[in-house]
């Protein structure tokens, strides 16, 4: 039915190709990956230089006809082709022109999962200009289709040179009623939402080494887990690792939304806890830890081996919701003992399995090229690099889809420099699909977009609130918090 | 057609102002811009009210690449605008018809009144947006008087101008509400009232109303499209426009002066314009040196700096770029004026701003120089410029994919052709990078020590150091190591660093400039063998040795080098030499 709908002006000359068995290149790569019943058209172009080309796309029935390099399909049709292929192959064939003849090149198909993944993806844009925020933009895509829209951006509240830094967006339990932001700097705080209620938060309090850092909002209660941290930055000035960020010290803190009571969760003065992310149950936190090395004199005259020798361990602490009660840490991923730092750690909604990101050393992986996603099977403790979807570049922040089927993660794989989202899918044996690059309207976008994607999380709906709406609670009277002795 | 003569050499005068004046503020106004012919740039522009003055400025700005034809440009829009505010303004066959190019003699003084703020642009297109808003403020009120003036179309026009075209043109939608407004014979407080509301109006909605301009502060809705944000700290830069704007109203009162007081008054604002033209022979120095480096024309560099008597800190790094670039870095960085000339600009920033990018991408600091491009382009606006250094950058790290991308961006402008090609060449074939003249230097400077970090200190600071380490690795890094032991006059590095390296490369060539150090390093350490050793190795530079004889007995005869007329009296005696900055130079000025 649907062939032949956008093929009038072609013609058919095309079906009498020649096959060959070179294959097309296309941008973005999205051959032989699997991708959910509900993405967006993976609208891609043909590299290879022809006078004109034809791409088939085809399915169970019915098939996609489009004609010229640019390949841009109807999300209509799209939708179409995906839905009655769920749990199957669709089929791609590119035809190219040269010298007057078609040829056939290798088809390749995209596999079509039938688990959905979650509609919506929020990150942070941002140019990787380490201290600058000339523009620096929450956004929230609809990854079903191409809508884009501000949570919040940087501009709006203050001039161009008095910007905020915007960071740390986190949600509870993939749901947007209640969600957080830091803003740093002018008008800073955290940004707390509960339903219709917005609220500023000075955070920083008693002997807290600072204001809140990385948070993970409790899956059923009002709690946010923060870490607090004393970070530090340096800058390369040559080679490929471009800058070396790392906490002088750190410690994990709960902070009650409803009360506005922070207590520590680990406080040790020879061991730095960050990162920390709530288990699906809540009945776990995890994080990343790593010891104070001793470096005696060498501290201050050698700043890069204290950096390098920085390495972290993911860790795990009960927590009981009835009493708000942690009980014991308990290792999770030794990284250091193989002369590696594991940071970031991710559990699965269903908890069987968590992401980590390691590398080399220290706890800020995105300007780290070592940087790779591992694997840990909660079940057998065992770890392993999650081959499947590392580069050679630094791959680093991700999120689970709430089905536990989908990965969302940043990579620097296309330049080394401008982070993107990718999408990769986990079956339920524990191996992920080959990733591909979260699609674009116009893929050249990832091209001439000079601004790194970053923190991408999943909701299951839409944010309700407007940057406007936001902008009011920024310029709100702070709330300050209270510390309280843990329970 | 009555007015052609003086219309022809009105246009004439603005060309050849800017085109002999100008022409490094044009090329740079082009590099420091972008235009990219993709819908997405097109949506950016236009997220802010009077987003389309920016994008066809932007589009615009791509002519100055040729100075000459950027200069055309705005002579003709100038004359162009001169023409509608004497058809608009009903001048023409009036006596007073004169008074026509004050909008264009006012925006002509915009553009060459401009100063180092140039650096700190963040909308694109500034050179030809606001000619472009008072030619749409002139179209409009031209159609208001054709068709609407005393009709009853009249009011429901002037509410409605900012409306519709606030979004295009920002806040010269409501001065061409206001123009209509104040230009009625009938209801002229009524349509003046009902514009202010109008204005008001549309400011309230854009402010206030979600989904409504949501990435703009509301303080810039009142002066979108003007370029407000760019002198927000050098608000007297805007006085130009400002008096542009509001002449169109002070014509309108004197529309009956007569002929000789109108050309009386075109005459003032002339000389005006001449007065008050921003002659600073430093700023033109800087923005030539920036364009020959661009261009890797040393000489030019070199020549740009032999005339500078009293140079700023930008172009004394410059020339030392230069310098090195030609091999000379310590043979002639002394013999140089050095310079400490403050930037003359009423705007606030730091050197960076204005040679980062270029300094630290020539000193083999890849990164530095990619950060210091990207922390300006994010805070202000992203430009060809930038993009062309960080694609350099990226050559020289071997980001080979990175700097086609940034290769690919500069490929959207026009006129960027021969550089897309060159680079675009390099980056296909990376091998040629350790052989081609431009990055081989560079290339050798890279292989200091590469974990170095950056510390916050000046950028003159930040380079010298870089190479303040004492082991002996290439002849370029060499260079600089002696050019920054000199430069801190400190005589054991210096002596330490000549000794190793006669040690490794025996016999190697000693600059003058080194060999001036030496020779007065070893006589002021009281270690006679030193003396001797440095004898020996300047065996080749007898004249050097017979010339600090004679500077040592002129400085034996001096009590206070600090005394009125010491310094000239050595200048004009032996000229500048390393001796001479040793003893009256103080460091800060390099």
């Amino acid at each position: 039915m649907i062939a032949g709908m956008m093929i009038s002006c072609t013609g058919n000359a095309y079906k009498n190709a020649e096959r060959t068995s070179s294959t097309a290149h296309i941008y973005p790569d999205y051959a032989e990956t699997v991708v959910p019943v509900n993405i967006a058209p993976l609208n891609f172009d043909i590299l290879d230089s022809s006078q004109s080309s034809v791409v088939e796309v085809s399915g169970k029935s019915g098939k996609l006809v489009l004609k010229g390099p640019r390949v841009r399909i109807p999300i209509r049709k799209w939708k179409r082709i995906l839905q009655e292929n769920a749990g199957g192959d669709i089929h791609v064939k590119i035809f190219l022109k040269e010298n007057g003849k078609w040829t056939a090149c290798e088809p390749f198909t995209i596999g079509v999962a039938e688990e959905e993944i979650d509609g919506y993806l929020t990150y942070r844009l941002i140019e990787p200009g380490y201290s600058s925020y000339g523009f620096l933009t929450l956004r929230q895509r609809d990854i079903r289709s191409f809508e884009e829209r501000d949570l919040y951006n940087n501009n709006l509240i203050k001039g161009r040179m008095e910007g905020q830094c915007i960071n740390c967006h986190s949600f509870q339990n993939y749901r947007t009623d209640n969600f957080q932001f830091h803003a740093r700097h002018n008008e800073g705080g955290t940004m707390v939402f509960t339903g219709k209620e917005g609220k500023r938060l000075d955070f920083k309090t008693g002997d807290l080494l600072s204001g809140a850092v990385y948070p993970s909002w409790h899956p059923q209660q009002n709690l946010i887990a923060y870490s607090v941290n004393t970070t530090l930055q340096l800058f390369y000035s040559h080679g490929i690792q471009k800058t070396e960020v790392y906490d002088g010290s750190s410690d994990l803190v709960l902070y009650d939304v409803e009360s506005n009571d922070v207590s520590y969760i680990v406080h040790d003065s020879l061991s730095m806890e960050t990162f920390p992310y709530w288990s699906a149950d809540g009945k776990t936190l995890y994080y990343a830890a790593a010891y104070l090395p001793d470096f005696g004199a060498d501290a201050s005259s050698d700043t890069k081996l204290m950096t390098d020798s920085i390495r972290y361990n993911i860790w795990s602490i009960g927590f009981d919701p009835s009493t708000r009660r942690f009980g014991t840490p308990e290792l999770i991923f030794d990284a250091v003992s193989d002369s590696l730092s594991a940071v970031t750690p991710r559990p699965s909604p269903d908890g069987r399995y968590l992401l980590s990101g390691v590398g080399d050393h220290g706890s800020f992986h995105i300007w780290n090229e070592s940087s790779d996603i591992y694997l840990t099977d909660l079940q057998s403790g065992e770890t392993r690099p999650l081959d499947e979807i590392n580069s050679e570049r630094a791959d680093s922040f991700k999120s689970w889809s709430s089905n536990s089927r989908w990965i969302a993660f940043t990579s620097r794989r296309e330049d080394g420099n401008y982070s993107r989202i990718y999408i990769a899918y986990f079956g339920k044996d524990g191996k992920a699909g080959k990733p591909f690059l979260l699609p674009q309207k116009d893929p050249q976008q990832n091209k001439r977009f000079f601004r790194s994607y970053n923190v991408p999380e999943f909701t299951v709906e839409k944010i309700k609130w407007t940057p406007k709406q936001i902008e009011k609670v920024v310029l709100s009277e702070p709330v300050h918090t209270r510390q309280v002795d843990p329970r | 057609m009555k007015y052609w003569k003086t219309d022809l050499g009105f246009a004439g005068a603005c060309m050849a102002l800017l085109c002999v004046f100008k022409s490094e503020l044009l090329y740079h106004m082009e590099q420091y811009s972008l235009f990219i012919y993709s819908r997405e740039f097109f949506c950016e522009c236009m997220e802010q009210p009077g987003g389309l003055l920016q994008y066809l400025g932007a589009f615009l700005t791509q002519f100055c690449h040729f100075p000459w034809l950027g200069a055309a440009l705005l002579a003709a829009l100038l004359w162009l605008l001169a023409f509608l505010t004497r058809k608009a303004m009903r001048l023409e066959g009036t006596e007073s018809w004169a008074l026509s190019f004050l909008p264009s003699l006012m925006l002509l003084l915009f553009i060459t009144r401009l100063d180092y703020s140039v650096y700190l642009m963040t909308a694109y297109g500034l050179l030809f947006s606001q000619i472009l808003g008072l030619v749409a403020v002139m179209v409009m009120h031209l159609t208001y008087m054709t068709w609407a003036e005393g009709k009853k179309a009249g009011l429901p026009v002037i509410c409605l101008a900012p409306v519709i075209f606030f979004p295009l043109i920002g806040a010269y939608a409501f001065i061409a509400a206001l123009m209509m407004a104040v230009s009625s014979r009938n209801n002229k407080i009524a349509g003046v009232g009902a514009a202010l509301v109008a204005c008001a109006a549309v400011l309230l909605f854009c402010s206030y109303i979600p989904g409504v301009y949501e990435r703009i502060h509301r303080r810039y809705l009142l002066f979108a499209g003007l370029p407000y944000l760019d002198f927000e700290d050098n608000l007297v830069a805007l006085i130009p426009v400002g008096t542009a704007l509001a002449t169109p109203f002070l014509i309108m009162f004197a529309r009956r002066l007569p002929l000789k007081p109108s050309i009386a008054v075109l005459a003032l604002v002339a000389a005006l314009v001449c007065g008050l033209t921003n002659w600073d022979r430093n700023f033109k120095a800087v923005l030539g040196m920036e364009k020959a480096c661009l261009e890797q024309d040393w000489e030019r560099v070199l020549d740009i700096a032999r005339k500078s008597e009293n140079p700023t800190r930008a172009q004394v790094i410059y020339r030392n770029i230069a310098l090195y670039q030609k091999g000379r870095l310590t043979e002639e960085m002394f013999t140089y004026p050095d310079g400490c000339e403050p930037f003359r600009t009423g705007a606030q920033f730091p050197l960076s701003y204005v040679c980062a990018a270029p300094a630290l991408h020539y000193c083999g600091m890849s990164l530095s120089s990619d950060r210091l491009a990207m922390e300006t382009s994010s805070t202000y606006s992203k430009n060809i410029y930038f993009y062309k250094y960080q694609a350099k950058n990226a050559l020289v790290r071997g980001e080979y994919d990175l700097a086609r991308k940034y290769i690919g961006i500069v490929s959207q402008n026009w006129f960027q052709g021969s550089w897309v090609k060159r680079y675009k060449a390099l980056a296909d074939d990376p091998e040629a990078l350790p052989t081609d003249d431009e990055f081989a230097p560079t290339l050798a400077l890279t292989q200091v020590n590469s974990d170095r970090f950056d510390t916050v200190e000046p950028l003159e600071v930040m380079i010298f150091r870089r190479f303040s380490d004492q082991d002996y690795v290439n002849e370029q890094i060499y260079e600089w190591q002696m050019a920054c032991y000199m430069m801190w006059k400190d005589p054991s590095n210096v002596m330490y660093c000549l000794f190793q390296r006669e040690r490794l490369k025996p016999g190697s060539h000693i600059t003058e400039g080194i060999a001036e150090a030496a020779v007065l390093f070893a006589n002021t350490s009281g270690d006679a063998s030193m003396v001797q050793q440095v004898a020996e190795m300047l065996s080749g530079h007898q004249a050097t040795l017979k010339r600090f004889n004679s500077f040592s007995n002129a400085m034996n005869m001096v009590k206070d080098p600090a005394a009125p007329g010491i310094r000239e009296r050595f200048i004009s005696q032996s000229g500048r030499s390393y001796w001479f900055y040793s003893v009256f130079n103080e460091m800060v000025a390099l």
